[in-house]
């Protein structure tokens, strides 16, 4: 694609190379998105959409004014730094050493105390994520707001999923949706459906398995903005 | 803007100049890319398969159904997420300016259990992260991107940065 974002250049290579050159000039100002990726590198977060900063190749003439020529030498350049960092990312991966924690991983497959281990991981996992939620403060007016955008997602969803919402509880910043399993294989086949309809509310889910008394899992959703 | 125009590309000459001296230094010149970008027509219909009306073509792939179509990509993942850190993939496309398509990555464990998801809706043209905790992608977990693509819109590809 021939629109790639600069931002995607890594933060640290940024700051290396401006701390190289002894920082930008006082009166040059560089692309927006190149603040972006310096700050990226102390520790903000990415942004969550990346905005093109070139323009797709149309055959036409050449830049007709200096201004335009200087643009398009600007975005070579960008591009040429764009494949050396990608270029040191994949050497990097490769170096001696950086596999061996991928290589030691015991297999839960294959391995029963790797087995245990993840079992109880996933119960931490899941017990701190329910912490977190039952610590949150109550927040009438967003809760009342969130848990009618989850109905509302759930009501795309088949009945078949509808029928087995056990219970849903929103406080301030997320909200806890329990899903029994269904008769069917595929209980959830339609939570994709429910959950990419609530995106823009709320985007992040972290799910868990407990268990629903009868031998079976239910899901449990915790939503948030 | 002038002044942008004629100092920045002497700046960035020297900028590239230090970066290529750097290069040297360490011994890494090469020519190898990381990127592990996946053409959109990895998608496949959510559900049934046979589901008519989704085309594939070099832009990836387009509904046309008739209908929103939701669409299921497997994420190709060649990292370990280490702690404290996170797993973030690109999804890009398009449709109408008045139509919205709806994304998710998801995860899930070897086990079949379902770990977390990360989602966003866009309108008109789009190029968004879509990002999960470490705690949501174990070591073998897999991670999917499930999109419900609007009537005469496009899934161009997914792109895992890593």
């Amino acid at each position: 694609m021939a629109t790639k974002s600069f931002h995607k250049v890594p933060g640290l290579v940024i700051a290396s190379v401006l701390a190289a050159c002894g920082g930008p000039p006082a009166d040059v100002v560089l692309p927006a998105d190149a603040f972006s990726a310096a700050s990226a590198a102390a520790g903000a977060a990415p942004p969550a959409t990346r905005i093109s900063t070139e323009s797709a190749p149309t055959g036409l003439a050449p830049p007709a004014t200096d201004a335009e020529a200087g643009l398009a030498e600007l975005r070579q350049q960008v591009l040429l730094l764009r494949r050396e960092v990608a270029d040191l990312r994949g050497k990097v991966s490769r170096l001696p050493g950086m596999d061996d924690a991928a290589a030691s991983q015991p297999n839960p497959r294959t391995d029963a105390v790797a087995l245990e281990q993840a079992r109880q991981t996933e119960r931490q996992r899941i017990a701190s994520t329910e912490a977190a939620f039952r610590n949150e403060q109550s927040d009438a007016r967003w809760s009342q707001g969130a848990a009618a955008s989850v109905q509302a997602a759930l009501a795309q969803a088949d009945e078949s999923m509808r029928s087995q919402v056990r219970s849903i509880e929103c406080r301030s910043q997320s909200c806890r949706v329990e899903i029994n399993a269904g008769p069917g294989a595929a209980p959830a086949q339609d939570l994709p459906l429910v959950i990419a309809r609530l995106g823009q509310v709320l985007p992040h889910v972290t799910a868990g398995q407990v268990d629903q008394g009868d031998g079976r899992k239910a899901t449990v959703l915790y939503m948030s903005r | 803007m002038k002044t942008f125009l004629f100092i920045a590309p002497s700046f960035f000459t020297r900028a590239l100049a230090a970066l290529a001296l750097g290069l040297a230094l360490m011994g890494l010149h090469g020519s190898a890319m990381a990127l592990t970008t996946e053409h959109g027509t990895i998608c496949k219909p959510y559900g049934n398969s046979n589901t008519a009306g989704l085309y594939a073509s070099i832009y990836g792939v387009a509904n046309y159904s008739g209908a929103g179509l939701a669409v299921i990509c497997p994420v190709v993942r060649t990292v370990t997420v280490p702690a404290g850190s996170s797993f973030s993939v690109w999804v890009d496309g398009s449709a109408a300016a008045s139509d919205t398509t709806y994304c998710s990555l998801y995860s899930t464990n070897y086990d079949g259990s379902y770990l977390g998801a990360a989602s966003f809706s866009a309108t008109g043209a789009f190029s968004r992260l879509l990002t999960l905790p470490d705690t949501q992608v174990p070591y073998y977990s897999s991670q999917s991107v499930y999109c419900y693509v609007p009537n005469n819109g496009n899934l161009y590809d997914i792109e895992p940065n890593q």
